[in-house]
């Protein structure tokens, strides 16, 4: 996937590749800028139409490949069968519309229902959601509700066509830890009541090791590392892994210095040839410079795309 | 040796109003904090978002005053200081933000910004300043060439060590860090921290360190003190606050916090809801409302912090 911009091509994606199962957990991880967010995007294809374009590459859902639907096929696949859910609640609801007619607009968009029915699955929702006296929630607007609030009605609105596939995208960055921690909770409860897949971006590996099956560790739009959960941090094997574990101080003796991944992040309009960490990486040599490392099994369902393993 | 010590401060906003209309309620940021950070120590302040955090670290260099309490950094008032005087004391205390990318001017080269502090308060002789710039550069990892450089040229986590070399420029003791490294990817926050560290010991600064990471937080802090709607709920050593924390305000916020292992599952959300408002915070213990351990006594009266030793609690129930 490539963005096209006044200073050129940028390579926001490269050979992404990974699949979700209908009601598990994959976590995508990696800094900013390393293409996490665009990967929902794009299969969401919700690109800039102008700038953005999946050069290659294929994206199945239950028996479709999305890269190739029609843009009429593909309004009928988001909100009801791929939902998502933003980082900020707070610009990602409207400001003039009271959150019930918010909630209904994606149930009448897709379904034949009257308005009271979409009223009372509203409600509906939003008990799962955890909001307490729903009936008066749907007549109040975003400014009257709370951050946290805020993220369980976007969690309604995605819910309200029961999608099978949910694409969360820093769900919980922007909330207290105490109301993450409620949020994530609620987000495993909805998941187990109806199978939903879900695709979960973030950047914090707490999250990670506790809220997903399976992560994708990405570096630079490529995946570096891909496994369960539990191996991943039980035996890292890419150097971009390791790196960020240690810089989380977390073990480390208490005011003793943190092994952090030396440098930035390289611009994607100019990634460096070869394995894009290179320049950050302690094992790097001549051959990394030139070749470009696939991704490879490493061990059972975990692999990673490094020569120096 | 006592470098900073605050008693009783209080700090309160007034909301809405404006020409000709009435003010309308009063929000209540801090209430009542004490606090005494020793030089050379690191203090960390953590709390959640409105908590009143930020708010108090702004009272003690008194970008905003205060409205009631004393603050008195190494034996002067701050509170009631002059404008002269002022001035004095911000060459010892400085501040860094949580965002690097607003808390630089755009248009100056970043030679210039560390250089401003140092024309106004008379530091180095004119005409080593830039030398002494150079220097500062290099100390906090970037390259002397980059002293011509701009803002937009630089990454988040460089324009954060170009902040830091600014709030050196004036030989401070005191630095007050609000989310220093909250802004930035992990990999980048691990690099900051370190440099904070090592600049501590080079050149023996205090810190008041601000942040609602814990993690960061018991990294880098030699005491801690917990917020919770303005008042301070626990203050103790890191090693006490992490390992036995007494208020049930504490445990939640330690509970929630989600340690990178799958190994070590988080303990079951112990509160609900969100933090009230601090326009109208509950009556008695403000932590109440979300509380699991809270009773009538809870909602009559507000609990003090009771020391043992040098861990202080406020909550009526903080044995059980």
């Amino acid at each position: 996937m490539s963005f096209f911009t006044k200073d050129g091509e940028v390579r926001a994606l490269d050979g992404v590749d990974f699949s979700i199962e209908s009601g598990r957990t994959l976590g995508l991880v990696g800094e900013s800028g390393c293409g996490k967010s665009v990967t929902a995007l794009s299969i969401l294809r919700l690109l800039p139409k102008h700038s953005g374009r999946i050069k290659s590459g294929e994206i199945w859902f239950e028996g479709t490949n999305l890269a190739h639907v029609s843009e009429a096929e593909m309004r009928n696949v988001r909100g009801k069968r791929i939902s998502m859910i933003f980082q900020d609640p707070m610009t990602s609801l409207n400001p003039v519309v009271n959150v019930g007619s918010q909630i209904t607009e994606a149930m009448h968009l897709h379904e034949e229902i009257s308005k009271a029915d979409a009223n009372a699955r509203a409600v509906e929702m939003l008990t799962l959601a955890g909001i307490p006296n729903p009936g008066m929630r749907l007549r109040q607007f975003p400014h009257e509700l709370s951050g946290g609030m805020r993220q369980r009605v976007m969690i309604a609105m995605a819910l309200a066509c029961s999608p099978s596939l949910l694409l969360a995208d820093e769900p919980t960055t922007a909330l207290d830890v105490t109301v993450q921690a409620q949020i994530l909770e609620l987000l495993l409860d909805i998941q187990n009541r109806f199978a939903m897949g879900v695709l979960l971006i973030t950047h914090d590996l707490g999250v990670v090791a506790h809220h997903t099956q399976e992560v994708a560790v990405m570096y630079g739009g490529r995946i570096v590392e891909h496994a369960s959960t539990a191996d991943l941090f039980r035996s890292p094997r890419h150097p971009y892994t390791k790196g960020l574990m240690n810089s989380i101080p977390v073990q480390q003796k208490h005011k003793s210095r943190i092994s952090a991944i030396p440098g930035t992040v390289p611009s994607a309009l100019n990634w460096p040839s070869g394995c894009r960490f290179r320049t950050r990486c302690p094992l790097a040599d001549a051959q990394c410079a030139h070749e470009s490392p696939a991704l490879l099994p490493v061990g059972p369902g975990h692999a990673a795309a490094c020569f120096k393993m | 040796m006592t470098l900073l010590h605050i008693e009783d401060m209080t700090k309160n906003f007034a909301t809405g109003g404006g020409f000709l209309s009435k003010t309308g309620p009063i929000v209540q940021a801090v209430r009542g904090v004490s606090l005494q950070i020793a030089a050379g120590e690191t203090l960390g302040l953590v709390g959640e978002s409105g908590c009143g955090k930020s708010t108090l670290g702004r009272c003690v260099i008194r970008l905003i005053q205060p409205t009631s309490g004393s603050i008195r950094f190494d034996g002067q008032d701050v509170t009631t200081a002059s404008p002269y005087e002022l001035r004095q004391l911000r060459r010892k205390m400085q501040i860094i933000f949580q965002d690097p990318y607003s808390s630089l001017n755009p248009r100056q080269t970043i030679g210039a910004s560390i250089m401003e502090g140092m024309d106004i308060h008379g530091i180095h002789a004119p005409g080593t300043r830039r030398d002494s710039v150079v220097e500062l550069l290099e100390k906090v990892g970037l390259k002397a060439d980059h002293f011509r450089n701009y803002p937009h040229e630089f990454s988040g986590g460089q324009r954060q060590r170009i902040v830091i070399a600014r709030a050196l420029a004036v030989g401070p003791q005191f630095i007050v860090a609000d989310e220093a490294v909250s802004a930035l990817d992990v990999s980048i926050q691990a690099q900051i921290l370190n440099l904070l560290l090592d600049l501590q010991v080079m050149m023996n600064l205090t810190y008041l360190f601000i942040s609602h990471n814990l993690h960061v937080v018991r990294h880098i802090s030699d005491r801690v003190a917990v917020m919770y709607l303005g008042r301070i709920v626990e203050t103790a050593s890191a090693d006490d606050i992490y390992l036995s924390p007494r208020h049930p305000y504490t445990k939640a916020l330690l509970s929630s916090a989600l340690v990178p292992d799958p190994q070590k599952p988080p303990q079951k959300v112990s509160v609900t809801g969100d933090v009230p408002s601090p326009v109208n915070p509950p009556s008695g213990c403000a932590f109440r409302t979300r509380c699991s351990l809270a009773d009538e006594i809870c909602a009559r009266v507000d609990p003090h912090l009771i020391f043992q030793g040098s861990h202080g609690v406020a909550c009526h129930h903080a044995e059980k």
